[in-house]
């Protein structure tokens, strides 16, 4: 709202004010007729009322301007916020220990101490992927290995060469000659 | 009754926009209620929309005040009503007001500056200005209390006002 009478051009409006506040120090009735032939002097008093408002105002909010924030502050905790706090901090720390729980199960039952349905179930899916199970059934199998183990024996022996073993033999024989 | 000489809608509209929060302010200082000061101004809109046609625009808010004050007296005169004046009743006006939030928005700022300007106010102004306004004493009261002459008061008042409406000594 702008006002615009000037008050130093409208040495009026002290009277206005006053009239404004029905102030006693004030000829009421001689100031409203006054105002009946001078417009200028109603708008000071409008202007005035509204100086006025805006003063009681300043002093004091109005009911209707403290409700904008004063029930919302009522709902507020009035106590010291710390607790709350606290209860922030207990449940950080409780997940952090969870977590911690969590990170230590995973490794040392899963990964370093695989259980046996674990492992059965990986050589399923390996076998699958494979597809060589049967090979490797024979080869990891104790009756496999016995085998292999004869084999590479067998195989051994034939490593030595035949005329060794001929020489040996007929050195044998000679000396049981001799 | 005068011949009716319409005023187009468009104009009253814009009247109503521009005058009437001030219109009801000086309704309210001579009514002191603001039921009887609303009815006082939209009487005198009714009488703007009917018979202002040939007002020229200069002087349409003159026209308007005048207007109010014969509703005003006329409206008093019926109720034969004379209320005894608190400036908390000032503030009754304050409720419609806020009802247009944009109104709200700029009597809290001007609420703002004037307590920044009260705060630049001499101690022995602010004391008068706080008593009349505040304590909602008297004038005679408030020389009475400072034990000043009722003229001292009177125009320490006036000087904060001065202070507070054009921001100088």
């Amino acid at each position: 709202m702008t006002y615009d009478d000037n008050f130093e051009t409208n040495p009026r409006f002290l009277e206005a004010m006053l009239y404004a506040l029905n102030d006693p120090a004030l000829d009421r009735e001689a100031f409203e007729r006054e105002m009946a032939d001078d417009p200028e002097l109603a708008f000071s008093v409008a202007s005035a009322v509204q100086l006025a408002l805006e003063m009681k105002e300043s002093f004091e909010p109005s009911a209707l301007r403290r409700g904008y924030s004063e029930p919302i502050r009522s709902e507020l905790p009035s106590g010291n916020p710390q607790p709350a706090g606290w209860v922030l901090t207990a449940i950080l720390c409780a997940s952090a220990v969870l977590a911690w729980i969590a990170w230590n199960r995973f490794f040392y039952s899963e990964e370093i101490h695989p259980s046996d349905r674990d492992l059965v179930t990986a050589w399923s899916m390996f076998r699958a992927e494979s597809g060589a199970a049967g090979v490797l059934e024979t080869e990891l199998s104790p009756a496999s290995y016995l085998e292999d183990s004869e084999s590479s024996l067998v195989e051994n022996d034939e490593d030595f060469p035949s005329w060794l073993i001929a020489a040996t033999a007929t050195e044998s024989s000679n000396g049981a000659i001799q | 009754m005068s011949p009716e000489r319409p005023l187009d809608p468009k104009t009253v509209e814009a009247c109503h926009r521009e005058y009437r929060v001030m219109l009801e302010r000086y309704a309210w200082a001579i009514l002191r209620d603001e039921g009887l000061a609303g009815d006082a101004v939209q009487g005198a809109f009714v009488a703007l929309a009917r018979y202002a046609g040939d007002v020229v625009p200069e002087a349409r808010r003159a026209w308007l005040f005048k207007v109010v004050y014969r509703e005003a007296l006329r409206i008093r005169a019926d109720q034969q009503k004379y209320p005894t004046m608190s400036t908390d009743s000032v503030k009754e006006s304050l409720v419609r007001y806020q009802l247009n939030p944009l109104s709200k928005l700029a009597l809290e700022e001007e609420v703002e500056a004037l307590k920044q300007k009260m705060k630049t106010l001499p101690k022995e102004q602010y004391e008068v200005l706080k008593l009349r306004m505040d304590d909602d004493l008297t004038f005679g009261e408030i020389a009475e209390k400072l034990s000043i002459p009722i003229g001292t008061a009177l125009s320490r008042m006036r000087l904060a006002l001065a202070r507070l409406k054009d921001g100088e000594s």
